[in-house]
Parts: structure tokens; C-alpha cells; sequence
């Protein structure tokens, strides 16, 4: 019951695909890591305005699903007069759903940087942003190294939701496909494969990354 | 050494720091000359610390007026004697005319020894990094890491990490150089060439303000000590007659207790 | 804003009707894959080498898969194997078989922490194993494994949702169906989303509280 010529049939397209999942799960990371950058700072330099507006973003990411943040994020561009943004909406709503992640995550490595390191930094004359930017924000990165790249793997999971929204990344592809041919068993078969393989070579690069970052640590 | 005959280049009239509702620093008045080294002993918790960030305004003094080679600190005062806090960015303009070394180090760990003397000149001074790194390089030449510069702080060892931070204090240029307790996070057999780092600077006529519980080095290097017990300054005398005959019984107390009697030898 | 407020008085029962099942997923999912997770729990422990293995190659593949892509899996390609569930059914199994392999690692981690000699000063009284399982380990590791159980908790509660893309009636369900009457998808998805942020942030708070009541020895400790 398993037709290897449509498992083979598959391949080029999801292989295609993949391209576009990439693509979605660099953006939402890069979106996220920004997102959780600055809610971690709001929370912890922003005053009790900035600590209110970073909780409120993390409660309402994390307190509900990201489906509906996603419809609620294609739509609202709809509704903006920005219609049809599939990738970006998605883009968006992932990056946006993982910063409030990200934020917990930093704001731990933040918390566990020794004050000593800020006053060696005003010690030499440096101004409130600029330790954020050169001392404080880079080894907390750092520090939360481990927990940010496994952080990345969940967005690269969560990417197969922008089928949702028709955007043509490994899942959606993988359902045009079968619903084509009655090949359901064959191309989920390869897509499932597709996310193990790219969350393998997720796993390798970012073990990579922490190995190269290793001296950098205090 | 007849100090009282140059102009003060920092004067600290009456500081006083509260924490909660204790007087952590109380009432401290002295004054260093360009050039002179003051050692601040005491025992722990008596406020050396304390002071010392009060000088460079890490924690403003809750009262008193410092004032750096004439100039106050902090605070703007008009001409009609009132007054009112510096903005923060002219505080930090008078801060990097000091240069500060902490007990912990405080390299910045994702630095290399290079870039962590490098940064100051960069950013808050706007140096072109080709000019920066040529400072910096004679810095940690001049500390005697000319060899190291490339090692990330976690591949030093702490003496080499402390005289990295000397070299980065002494990167900007400072005017004074306050060192708080900068030996006493290190193992006892790396203190030698951070002390012999630091002795080198006070034979160039750097001044310095050194928070320390090293008497050997306190007795040959200082030209004057500062003794402090519970936040005040109890004692203030040349060496020589602080560790052969200190006058008030808290100094005698701690330096029996320290010394067992034994005049500290350099 | 008056339209979207009338939107919602006169879909009300019909969400509600959503909210409903929403919940009656969450909970039976829940059980679910909690009855399942003691099995691989139990089955990891297993002195059979093969049986380990097996449960180890389930668990990374699950690691590795998105829940999404497990759905279309099961829903899909599950026909091809003889295997022809109603959506609702598809739903139960995909939040099992994703939820089950985490909760495992959360009970291991629990059980892991509990000190050995713990373990062994039962045994020393004169406990049986099953005695040290039910008077020792159990009420100790509960705790520990709370946190991260009720983090998967909410994790299952949020990904229902994902069941409205094989028509399972629940919430989201019905939210398309009522932005298809309405024509206002951002105003009424706004609000769902709303909806869903007051329930599971309840439930959040409910299980801190929880999670503080059982854990209180450990605080009143000096």
C-alpha cells in the first residue's frame, strides 16, 4: 500500500517547499528575538508603564492559541488595508507568539548578570542605552543561548500552521499534493521527514553556535 | 611628601551615604593631591567601599559636596547657592575622569582582553577603532599582557584579569584611579604582580585612591592612610606613623588583630 | 465596535456551544495522554531492551514532528492503513500521541529528583514497592512534575484549536462559522481570541494556586 514513485514524486516539491519554511522560521526567529528583546527590557528598565506593557504582551501571547493569533494577525492586516499577506502575517504572528518566549528567556539571563558588569561599564562614562546594547543585551544573548535555539525549533514547528493561511511552505504543499492524488500515506510520509531532517539541522547549527559562543561566557 | 602645599585635586567635604535607614558612609571629609597615593583601610563593612562609589557617583552621596580638581560633582549649583542634580549625561562625562577597579574584575566576558580596554575609547570617547586598538595594545602592554590580547577573560587567570582591568581604567585616561579592594578576589600567589602593577603606577605619580586589606603594600606604596570604622574616617596619617603608632585605640584594635603586633614589613 | 458587540450577543450561544467542546477536549485530551504518558513511563523503565528502544524512537519522532502535521497524519493518511476515525476522534489521538511523550519526560524528571534515599529509608521501615510508589514517590514527584504538567496543560488547551482545521466543533470551529455570517473576521477573531485569553488564563492562575497549595511543606521549611 505504500507506492514508493509517489513517495519519490513528492520529494522535489517538499524539497522546494522547505525553502519557503526556512525562510518562514528565520524571519518569525528574527521577529521573535527582537519582540522578546524588547519586552524583556520594557520589563526590567522600562519603569512601571514598560513593565505593565511587557506583561500584558506576554500574558496575551502565551495565554492564547497561535492559530487564532495568527487570524487575528491575517486579518488585522487585512483590516489595515494590507490584504493577502500571507507570508508576513504568519511571519508576524509566529515571531510575535515566540518573542514572548524569548522575553522570559532573556530576562532570566539578564536578571543573572552580575551588577559588577554594569558599574565597570558606567565606571568608564557609558550611557543607559549603551550598556543595554554593548554589555547587558549581548551576554544575556549569550547566556540564553541554549534555551533560545531550542526556542528556534519550536518556531520551526510551529510553521506548519501558515498553511492556514495558504502559504505554500512543506505543509500546505503536502496537502495540495495528496488531495491531487489520493497519495496521503506517501507525501505526509516525506513531509514528516522534512521536519526531522530540518530540525536536525537545526539541533547540529545551534550546537555549533553554543560551542562557538563557549569562551565568550563569564 | 608635603601635600598640603598642592591644590587637592579631589576634596570630599562631609559625604554621608544612607542605605535603608543606616548611615553606611558618615561624614567623611578629606582631601588627595595629584600624584599621592591614599590607601583606605578598615575592617570589612566599615564603608570603604561604599565611599569609594561615591566618588565617581556609582552611588551618589546621600549628603556632602565632592569636588574634582576644583570642580563639584553631581550637582549644579547657581549662582545664587541653590542647587540641583547634573543631568545624567554631564554625571557620566565627570565619572570617566576617573578610572575604577573592582574587586570582581568586571570584564565584560564576551570581550576579548583587547576589545574590553578598546570599548571605552570606541563608545564613549568615539575613537576610530584603528587609534583605540593601538591605545589599547600599549595598555596591556604597559600591564605586561601584550601576549594576551586576544584571550577571552575566561581564558585568563585572575591576576591577569584584574591587571586587564587596570588597563582598561587606565585606557581613558583618568584623571585618579580608584581601585576597590583589587586583590582581594584572587588567589594569594596572584596578588604579587597585581600589587607590582599597581606599585609601578604609583612610581609614575599616578593618583590613586586604594581600597585595600594588603598593609605591606598599604605601608611601602601609600602616602597617606585613610582608616575607617563604621563608616567614619577615624584616623588619617602617613604610614609610617599609622602602623608604628596609631592614634586612636579602633586603629590599634585592628591592627593588632590584624598583625598580631608585627609591624608590617614591604 | 456597536457591530462587533452585536456580533457576539447574537453568536453568543453558538461560541459558547464551542467553548464547550473546547473544554471537553481539553480535559479528555488531557486524561488522555496522561494515562498514556504513565504507560511510556512505565514502558521506558521496562527491563526489555527492545520495548526501550522502541519507546525512545516514538518519542524523538514526536519531538521532531509539528502537532499540525501529526493531525494531517493521522486524519489523512489514516485511512490508508484502515484506520478511519471521525474528526473528533483524529483530534483525541493527535493530542495524545503529541502530548503523551512530554508528559513522560515531566513525571521522569520528577521521579529522577526524588533522592534514593528516600526510596531506600521506605524500604527500610519495612515498605513494599508498591507502598514506597504510593506513600513516597508519588506525592513528592506529583508536585515536582506540576509546573511543567501544567505547562503542557495549557500547551493541549491552546492547540485545540488546531482541531478546527478538521472540523472539530469547538471554539475556533465556530468562529469560522461566524465570520462567515458576519463578514467582520478581524473584529470577531479579536474577540475569540479574547475569549480564549480570559479561560486559559484562569486556568493558569487556578493551577498556580494548586501548585502552591501542594507544595506548601516545602515552603514552611526554615
Amino acid at each position: 500500500m505504500f507506492r514508493g514513485e509517489l513517495f519519490l514524486e513528492a520529494v522535489g516539491p517538499i524539497a522546494g517547499a522547505a525553502i519557503v519554511t526556512a525562510e518562514l522560521t528565520v524571519a518569525a526567529g528574527l521577529i521573535g528575538l527582537a519582540a522578546g528583546a524588547l519586552a524583556a527590557m520594557a520589563q526590567i528598565g522600562g519603569g512601571w508603564g514598560g513593565a505593565l506593557a511587557g506583561r500584558v504582551y506576554v500574558s496575551l501571547m502565551r495565554g492564547t492559541p497561535l492559530y487564532v493569533q495568527l487570524l487575528v494577525v491575517y486579518f488585522g492586516l487585512a483590516f489595515a488595508g494590507l490584504s493577502s499577506q500571507a507570508f508576513l502575517a504568519a511571519a508576524l504572528a509566529i515571531g510575535l507568539n515566540s518573542g514572548a518566549y524569548c522575553a522570559e528567556i532573556l530576562r532570566a539571563g539578564i536578571l543573572a548578570i552580575p551588577p559588577g558588569q554594569i558599574e565597570a561599564a558606567q565606571a568608564i562614562g557609558m550611557g543607559r542605552l549603551r550598556i543595554w546594547q554593548r554589555v547587558v543585551l549581548p551576554q544575556a544573548f549569550i547566556a540564553s543561548l541554549p534555551p533560545l535555539t531550542a526556542e528556534l525549533t519550536i518556531v520551526l514547528k510551529s510553521t506548519p500552521l501558515a498553511s492556514v493561511v495558504a502559504v505554500t511552505e512543506i505543509t500546505y504543499t503536502g496537502v495540495l499534493i495528496q488531495s491531487r492524488n489520493y497519495s496521503a500515506i506517501e507525501v505526509f510520509a516525506v513531509v514528516a521527514l522534512a521536519y526531522i531532517a530540518m530540525a536536525q539541522v537545526l539541533l547540529r547549527g545551534s550546537r555549533a553556535l553554543e560551542r562557538r559562543f563557549r569562551p565568550f561566557r563569564a | 611628601m608635603n601635600e598640603r602645599a598642592a591644590p587637592p585635586l579631589i576634596r570630599a567635604e562631609g559625604i554621608s551615604k544612607m542605605f535603608g535607614d543606616r548611615w553606611v558612609v558618615d561624614r567623611v571629609s578629606f582631601q588627595v593631591a595629584r600624584g599621592e597615593v591614599a590607601c583606605v583601610l578598615g575592617p570589612s563593612g566599615s564603608g570603604k567601599s561604599t565611599m569609594l562609589r561615591c566618588l565617581n557617583w556609582l552611588a551618589p552621596p546621600t549628603e556632602g559636596a565632592i569636588y574634582l580638581a576644583g570642580e563639584r560633582l553631581g550637582v549644579l549649583e547657581a549662582a545664587d547657592g541653590t542647587t540641583r542634580p547634573l543631568p545624567a549625561k554631564l554625571v557620566r562625562q565627570q565619572r570617566a575622569r576617573f578610572g575604577m577597579v573592582f574587586q570582581q574584575f568586571n570584564l565584560w566576558p564576551h570581550r576579548t582582553a583587547l576589545q574590553n580596554v578598546m570599548e571605552g575609547l570606541v563608545i564613549v570617547r568615539g575613537e576610530p577603532k584603528a587609534q583605540a586598538r593601538d591605545k589599547a595594545a600599549a595598555m596591556l602592554a604597559r600591564v605586561g599582557l601584550a601576549a594576551r590580547q586576544d584571550a577571552y577573560p575566561s581564558q585568563l587567570s585572575g591576576g591577569q584579569q584584574q591587571r586587564v582591568a587596570i588597563a582598561r581604567a587606565l585606557a581613558m585616561e583618568p584623571e585618579i584611579l580608584l581601585f576597590d579592594e583589587p586583590t582581594s578576589a584572587l588567589d594569594p600567589e596572584l596578588v604579587g604582580e597585581v600589587l607590582a602593577v599597581m606599585k609601578d603606577l604609583a612610581e609614575r605619580h599616578v593618583t590613586m585612591i586604594v581600597v585595600t586589606h594588603e598593609m605591606g603594600f598599604a605601608a611601602e606604596v601609600a602616602d597617606r592612610i585613610l582608616f575607617m570604622d563604621e563608616g567614619r574616617l577615624v584616623e588619617e596619617a602617613p604610614p609610617a606613623r599609622f602602623f608604628s603608632a596609631p592614634a586612636s585605640p579602633r586603629a590599634r584594635q585592628f591592627l593588632e588583630r590584624l598583625l598580631g603586633g608585627r609591624p608590617p614589613v614591604a | 465596535m456597536h457591530d462587533t458587540f452585536e456580533v457576539f450577543v447574537e453568536y453568543g450561544p453558538l461560541l459558547l456551544e464551542g467553548l464547550y467542546e473546547t473544554v471537553l477536549l481539553t480535559l479528555a485530551g488531557a486524561l488522555c495522554a496522561f494515562m498514556a504518558a504513565m504507560v511510556l513511563h512505565a514502558a521506558a523503565a521496562s527491563p526489555w531492551r527492545p520495548l526501550r528502544a522502541v519507546v525512545r524512537l516514538y518519542t524523538e519522532l514526536i519531538l521532531g514532528l509539528p502537532i499540525l502535521v501529526l493531525l494531517y497524519c493521522i486524519y489523512f493518511a489514516g485511512p490508508g492503513f484502515g484506520l478511519r476515525l471521525s474528526a473528533v476522534a483524529s483530534g483525541l489521538l493527535t493530542l495524545t500521541l503529541y502530548y503523551s511523550p512530554y508528559m513522560a519526560e515531566a513525571i521522569r524528571a520528577a521521579v529522577a529528583a526524588i533522592p534514593s534515599g528516600q526510596i531506600e529509608a521506605g524500604q527500610t521501615v519495612g515498605m513494599g514497592p508498591f507502598a514506597v510508589a504510593r506513600r513516597i514517590v508519588l506525592p513528592q514527584a506529583g508536585a515536582l512534575a506540576l509546573p511543567a504538567l501544567v505547562g503542557l496543560l495549557i500547551g493541549l488547551a491552546k492547540d485545540t484549536a488546531i482541531l478546527s482545521i478538521v472540523s472539530v466543533k469547538e471554539l475556533s470551529y465556530m468562529t469560522k462559522q461566524v465570520v462567515s455570517r458576519s463578514f467582520m473576521p478581524f473584529e470577531v477573531w479579536a474577540g475569540v481570541a479574547l475569549i480564549y485569553w480570559v479561560c486559559l488564563s484562569t486556568l493558569d492562575l487556578a493551577m498556580r494556586r494548586l501548585e502552591r497549595h501542594l507544595t506548601r511543606h516545602r515552603r514552611l521549611a526554615p
